[in-house]
């Protein structure tokens, strides 16, 4: 007498009678959560999810929130977008449980005071400025295959192939999050991060209101979309819209806004026009 | 009993034995005086440089008790050093360790002080303050290093003006100084304090530099021919560094700073220097950093001998400091590795950490340290200030961008309303139109923090939806680009 098993994951066969278009998009999502796993190491099923500090952005993510050894790509296209700050946030939220944060800045503008209003431990953070992009990607390589290093946040212009996948392996083997700030340049490029995120500032002309004490104001944050452009294991497509307030140092994105805007600044006439009408 | 001293004015006490302070001798009174208030008063010459020679004589017969002792480094010293650390497998006890010191000075007619404590600072105040310790003097050892008593400031070594000022302002204890702002205490009384302070509690280090030093721990090797090939070179540093490392381990040491030499005929040495986090004497990881010490490195000619020295040791399984201590889930160690490799190929000053600092200038708020320093003191001071959760440690400071231009960047503005914001800026050759402004949040400094600053400060948003940090400096009215919230 003998038995056999048939494990769930093993069932590769096609099914016997046509699937509904609704059952097709869930079998295709479950065969992408399938390939998701098995590209997967031993150490990342065992590895526990955190959330990357903002919860829209965690619904976004394919496995609802982030974990250890992970490389997350955040690319925008102008500086200013808030791309920069979103990441730090996932940095952040990966210090959590211990271990240091590295910054890699080449370009010597990182400034810690920001980072520490916005809960990052400055008693935990290395900042590392190399001079050469050779260095930045050595310096990057080290620190995310450093076990003692909970997550790495560096801006990277260019980055080929091979060197992505090799700061993709340093991070899976030291269980580091690898946080890269990319230019939207290099959407076209094949990427080795996990997620792949998308930032573009919103149209600052729809100025979100806030109620406060029963009155609407206008709110000080910065517009953020952010799109999910490629993921591992998981369905792209998808995008939220941000708010980050730098004074309140909270990101939401269950804002509400007016299409008529309420205009901080009073209008001014240009210095020129002022001068003609003061002549006339 | 009292020393004395030429003065000007006649002789003056220089020091008095604790009976004739009893009578009311004190320091610096003329003798006559002194004479006059004890009677029977022994007089002795004060000679300094008599009491130095005998204090290395009774340093050099310490060193039967410790491998590294030194002599307190001040004018006239009066205390001796003696690290006592890991020795007890030796002595029994510390306890015991005391004892025999005390019995060998008490048989040379020597009335001596003995404190044990964790660091240099609080073994120092034991013996000096410790009222138990002058009245139990069997007691030494174990009652200095558990004492509870309470610290003047004088016991923090520092100067007499700086004692008398303190106490001025009411404070007398090291207690009472502790629960004073760090920043304060810095601009008012310079770092010596707060350095002497945290010697005391251990925050901050303290090496026991002997005053005999050790023979030179350092390994050469003579090329046949000259080479600038690294392979070789590497080779050659892969035997030295053997060598090294079987001193150092004989001696229970560890390289902090090693320094290099490449010598050639008719040049100078070039040297190159390799700083460590912690003290080590394993080969491998020392000739990894020596390795990428070679990437760097330019030789300037072919080179026929290679030298290598420990230029500062330690004592093997010794950290500077705590850094970042009990954040880590895994073994510390690994950090200092992360940190020497880091350091040794990218150089010192591009590892760092940033402190924050009181200060409104935007660029005077964070001071840089290098997590690895290269001084002969061996490394920077990485202290521990406590394991705070990210929140705790938040500053409390407005909207900051997290990109910080090094140097304000002059910008050209349009349409500036009086007292307020432009409506058009120029940034990078192009002319964009503010959209949303927010401020002005004044930011000025007072005459004695250096120059003066006097800025206004607006958060700004373009047509382009990009926020940036721009300020107008009211001395001239100029407009300057200063941050931008990425």
């Amino acid at each position: 007498m003998s038995s056999v098993f048939r494990s769930e994951s093993a069932d590769l066969s096609w099914p016997k009678q046509p699937v509904p278009r609704d059952g097709r998009d869930q079998l295709v999502d479950g065969l992408r959560q399938q390939l998701g796993r098995w590209g997967a190491t031993k150490e990342d099923d065992e590895a526990t999810i955190f959330s990357c500090g903002v919860m829209a952005l965690d619904r976004l993510l394919p496995e609802g929130g982030l974990r250890p050894g992970m490389m997350i790509e955040w690319l925008s296209s102008l500086s200013g977008s808030g791309a920069a700050t979103l990441g730090l946030l996932c940095a952040r939220e990966a210090c959590r449980e211990g271990g240091v944060l590295v910054v890699v800045d080449r370009s010597q503008t990182f400034y810690p005071p920001a980072a520490a209003t916005w809960g990052v431990d400055l008693e935990r953070l290395i900042v590392v400025r190399p001079k050469t992009v050779r260095d930045e990607l050595w310096a990057a390589v080290q620190a995310l295959h450093s076990p003692v290093v909970a997550a790495m946040w560096g801006k990277f212009e260019r980055l080929e192939s091979r060197a992505f996948r090799r700061l993709q392996l340093a991070a899976e083997a030291g269980r580091t999050l690898g946080v890269l700030l990319r230019p939207a340049a290099a959407r076209g490029q094949p990427t080795w991060a996990n997620v792949r995120l998308e930032v573009s500032p919103w149209s600052a002309v729809c100025s979100p209101l806030h109620e406060k004490n029963g009155q609407r104001t206008a709110n000080q944050g910065r517009l953020a979309q952010v799109g999910l452009v490629h993921c591992r294991g998981g369905r792209e497509g998808g995008s939220v819209t941000l708010e980050i307030d730098d004074v309140a140092h909270t990101v939401q994105s269950d804002f509400t806004y007016d299409p008529h805007p309420l205009r901080v600044v009073t209008d001014l006439a240009d210095s020129a026009s002022r001068s003609r009408s003061a002549g006339a | 009993m009292v020393l004395v001293r030429s003065a000007p004015r006649g002789s003056e006490v220089a020091v008095c034995c604790q009976k004739a302070a009893a009578e009311g001798v004190r320091p610096g009174m003329p003798l006559v005086e002194a004479q006059a208030l004890a009677r029977g008063l022994s007089v002795a010459k004060y000679d300094p440089e008599g009491d130095r020679r005998a204090l290395v004589k009774c340093a050099e017969a310490c060193e039967r008790f410790s491998p590294r002792v030194a002599i307190e480094e001040v004018a006239e010293p009066e205390s001796l050093l003696l690290d006592v650390g890991n020795l007890e497998h030796l002595w029994g006890s510390e306890a015991r360790l005391v004892g025999q010191v005390k019995k060998f000075f008490t048989r040379r007619g020597y009335l001596v002080r003995l404190g044990v404590a964790d660091t240099v600072g609080a073994a120092w105040a034991a013996t000096h303050f410790d009222e138990a310790l002058t009245n139990n003097m069997e007691g030494a050892g174990e009652s200095s290093k558990h004492s509870s008593f309470i610290l003047p400031v004088e016991s923090l070594r520092i100067s007499e003006e700086a004692a008398g000022l303190l106490q001025e302002l009411g404070i007398e204890t090291v207690d009472q100084l502790k629960a004073l702002p760090r920043e304060g205490l810095v601009s008012r009384f310079g770092e010596k304090l707060l350095l002497r302070l945290d010697q005391l509690t251990g925050a901050g280090r303290e090496l026991i530099e002997p005053r005999r030093p050790s023979a030179a721990l350092e390994a050469s090797h003579v090329l046949e021919e000259p080479t600038a090939d690294r392979t070789v070179l590497l080779y050659v540093f892969e035997q030295l560094v053997e060598q090294l490392a079987g001193q150092l381990t004989s001696r229970d040491q560890g390289a902090v700073l090693l320094i290099g030499s490449f010598c050639s005929a008719g040049c100078t040495p070039q040297q190159f220097e390799v700083g460590l986090l912690q003290p080590s004497a394993n080969a491998r990881q020392l000739l990894e950093l020596i390795e990428l010490h070679l990437e760097r490195v330019q030789l300037r000619s072919e080179v026929d001998r290679i030298e290598l020295r420990a230029a500062v040791v330690g004592r093997l399984g010794e950290r500077q400091g705590e850094l970042f201590a009990d954040c880590w889930p895994t073994d510390p160690h690994q950090l200092a590795v992360l940190v020497n490799r880091l350091g040794s190929r990218l150089g010192y000053e591009s590892v760092l950490r940033a402190e924050p600092r009181a200060s409104p200038v935007p660029e005077r708020a964070v001071k840089w340290t290098a997590v690895l320093g290269k001084n002969k003191q061996a490394l920077k001071q990485v202290t521990k200030r406590g394991h705070s959760s990210p929140q705790s440690s938040s500053v409390s400071i407005p909207a900051r961008p997290l990109v910080l231009c090094s140097k304000p960047q002059a910008i050209e503005v349009e349409g500036v309303a009086p007292d307020g914001p432009p409506q058009f800026v120029w940034l990078e050759k192009r002319r964009e139109q503010v959209i949303r402004c927010v401020g002005p949040e004044r930011i000025e400094t007072l005459w004695w923090r250096g120059p003066t600053v006097r800025r206004d400060y607006y958060r700004v948003t373009t047509e382009s939806s990009r926020h940036f940090w721009i300020f107008e400096r009211l001395v001239d009215q100029r407009w300057f680009l200063h941050g931008i919230f990425e």
